[in-house]
């Protein structure tokens, strides 16, 4: 009260004064805002341009990463040969294919599957992050808080350690791919009473199934003799070592059906964010968009995690940054997610290969290496613009 | 703005007629609420009319929120019907129901950076897919103008102040453009001139035929500005009429549990004052506080 009334007439002296000085007070603020929003890339304005940027640049940096990475590497084989071999794949025969021996086989039995499983595995991902971070409202959430992963990985390591066969060498993929399903379908279940969800019940019911999947693979490594304790360990670290086109043709279907089929969710995730009653008032049916969207990521995630194994960090960082430069909008930040999430994992798998010499990193290792810190410097800068995340 | 492309999964909703002034668009038979074991509302009966502002009242706990969410059917009814147009609340779908009425709730929380522009928007959703739709843009600025949010159209709501964004939400609200509006608190975080505001303009859309339910605190905005007043008194309806005749210095002091006085404006309407002591001026030094 007091400060009001010194304030006021020692700064301008009468009421105008009081008003301009009001009027001042304002327009800092505004601008401030104005500033803050501009430089987390909010600022209003459709971001059209800044669109139609980032989606010129994340698929001009994907088409050049998949020439780089297929290039170089123990036996590298020149840009043009790469795009010649390409190009003499469909028919067109402008450029010249590769000149070394084994060349085409190396390009087309171990580079291309490789490369184009870490770009499916990593549309999944990042599009799967996108729709989790929605339906839960929270820009904290990833596919791994309802357990998919986790139960892929329970079901992984059990058939490492059982030693199945039964579907010859897809039968680790396949129970990767089942359990993570199930337990994902399983916590949305468990936290559901009479037929609604709460997000909070949703996410502690997610910690609770995390914490037994945890305690069960500790079980499967200790139980496992040395070899299949290490193929256990490695399957969890992530790679996409030793993709073939087999896998490939076995992923990408149900990717694409989970990422062509979450757009149809975008526009009520979009209603979503302003709360679950809100959301309902206009007509979303959110208990069956939230089924929807929970039966995408698992499908997306159980298929991505199932032969390239455990890849963290991918779904929580891709769809926060893209939402810094794009904006929330759920129509665009989906496919922008899926580009994005291809392009993160298509360098990683090219950092994981080429970095040490005659060594794969495991994928895994590298995205949590990389993607921590970098969270770590966004949280801090969001933290010192705006107060927050949110 | 873009094409609704007809899926044939899609359902095709009933689109709403424009009610007539007078016509019945909500009715509650008796309804009764019952969260846990607690008795909420027990056996409300009320009729509401297109062309009427109706405001709730009563004291807190008294139960308005929670019939605001009956008649939206967030909560379960542990008795009595509720019909709109006629028809029970359950015979009619989501998207149908959000073509029917609009509702605004006490805060309004959005959770990623969407612009005022783009909230504003998601008020036309229900319409998607319908002839409607064409009017997206003409009803979205109109919308916004009325509430006086089109300087803020691109600012990110969650950088607003608390009125501004009641503003926002209320402009969302408008652009659903359902011949039912249900605001609960809508002027809590407003200054006066909007508040003023946005009773005006729930009058101007009720004189355009639709029906306002919206829920006061302030006695006599809700007494200046309503047709009808309904006093909730521990989840029962206390009284129902016209402001004269529900908000007499008696019923309210009793509802209330406060002395409230009730005087006749000199331009007709009503002062609605709690009896207040006069008090002593402690002024310490000038009066602007400094010394």
């Amino acid at each position: 009260m007091t400060g009001n009334g010194t304030s006021a007439p020692r700064t301008a002296g009468g009421t105008g004064g009081i008003h301009t000085a009001a009027a001042r007070a304002d327009q800092a603020r505004s601008r401030r805002i104005a500033a803050n929003a501009a430089d987390l890339g909010l600022a209003g304005k459709p971001h059209m341009g800044r669109t139609t940027l980032t989606f010129i640049i994340l698929i001009v940096g994907l088409l050049v990463m998949t020439v780089v990475s297929a290039s170089l590497g123990q036996l590298i084989i020149p840009f043009d040969q790469v795009i010649g071999s390409v190009l003499n794949k469909v028919g067109i025969h402008w450029l010249e294919g590769p000149a070394r021996a084994f060349g085409n086989e190396a390009l087309w039995n171990v580079r291309f599957p490789r490369i184009v499983m870490a770009i499916v595995v990593g549309a999944a991902l990042g599009v799967a992050g996108a729709v989790m971070q929605g339906v839960f409202g929270n820009p904290l959430a990833e596919p791994g808080t309802v357990g998919v992963s986790s139960g892929a990985a329970v079901g992984a390591s059990a058939s490492i350690l059982m030693g199945w066969t039964f579907l010859g060498a897809f039968t680790t993929p396949f129970l990767a791919f089942v359990c993570g399903l199930a337990t994902t379908m399983s916590v949305y279940l468990l936290a559901r009473r009479g037929g609604r969800t709460e997000i909070v019940t949703l996410i502690l019911t997610g910690v609770a199934v995390n914490a037994i999947a945890g305690a069960l693979i500790s079980f499967f490594t200790f139980a496992a003799p040395t070899n299949a304790r290490d193929q256990i360990v490695f399957w969890q670290m992530g790679s996409f070592n030793g993709s073939r086109w087999q896998q490939v043709a076995l992923v990408a279907p149900m990717c694409l059906i989970g990422i062509i089929g979450v757009q149809f969710l975008a526009r009520r995730l979009d209603l979503l964010s302003l709360g679950e009653k809100p959301a309902r008032h206009l007509g979303v049916n959110v208990e069956r968009l939230r089924f929807c969207s929970m039966l995408a990521v698992a499908l997306l995630v159980s298929s991505a995690v199932a032969f390239a194994g455990i890849i963290s960090f991918v779904g929580l960082v891709v769809p926060h940054l893209l939402r810094m430069i794009i904006g929330p909008g759920h129509r665009v930040l989906l496919p922008a997610s899926a580009l994005g999430g291809a392009l993160l994992l298509t360098i990683a798998d090219f950092a994981a290969r080429t970095t040490i010499q005659f060594a794969d990193l495991p994928i895994g290792m590298l995205t949590s290496l990389v993607g921590g810190p970098f969270f770590f410097w966004l949280l801090r800068r969001s933290r010192s613009k705006s107060g927050g995340w949110a | 703005m873009s094409v609704a492309i007809q899926l044939p999964w899609n359902t095709v909703h009933r689109t709403p007629q424009m009610p007539n002034p007078g016509d019945l668009v909500l009715q509650l038979d008796d309804v009764s609420v019952e969260i846990g074991e607690r008795r909420i509302l027990s056996d409300i009966s009320l009729d509401i009319r297109a062309g009427e502002v109706l405001s709730l009242a009563g004291p807190n706990g008294a139960g308005k929120s929670t019939l605001l969410n009956a008649i939206t059917g967030d909560v379960p009814l542990a008795g009595g019907d509720i019909s709109l147009f006629g028809m029970p609340v359950a015979s009619w779908d989501a998207t149908e129901l959000a073509m029917r009425r609009s509702v605004l709730l006490q805060s309004v929380d959005v959770t990623f950076p969407f612009s005022v522009g783009d909230i504003v928007r998601m008020g036309r959703s229900p319409w998607e897919g319908t002839a409607e739709e064409m009017d997206d843009d003409m009803i979205v600025d109109s919308a916004m103008a009325m509430t006086e949010v089109t300087p803020l159209a691109d600012r990110v709501y969650t950088s607003l102040s608390g009125g501004e964004r009641g503003r926002a939400a209320f402009s969302r609200v408008l652009a659903q453009a359902a011949p039912i509006l249900l605001l609960d608190e809508p002027t809590a975080a407003m200054d006066i001139k909007h508040q003023e505001m946005l009773m005006r303009i729930g009058r101007e859309y009720a004189a355009a035929g639709c029906a306002v339910v919206v829920i006061v605190h302030a006695l006599d905005a809700a007494a200046a500005w309503s047709d009808r007043v309904a006093l909730l008194e521990a989840g029962r309806l206390r009284a129902v009429g016209t402001p004269e005749e529900v908000f007499t210095s008696s019923t309210l002091s009793d509802v209330y549990q406060c002395p409230i006085e009730v005087l006749p404006h000199p331009a007709g309407g009503l002062i609605i004052v709690p009896k207040r002591p006069v008090v002593r001026r402690n002024v310490y030094g000038t009066h602007w506080g400094r010394g």
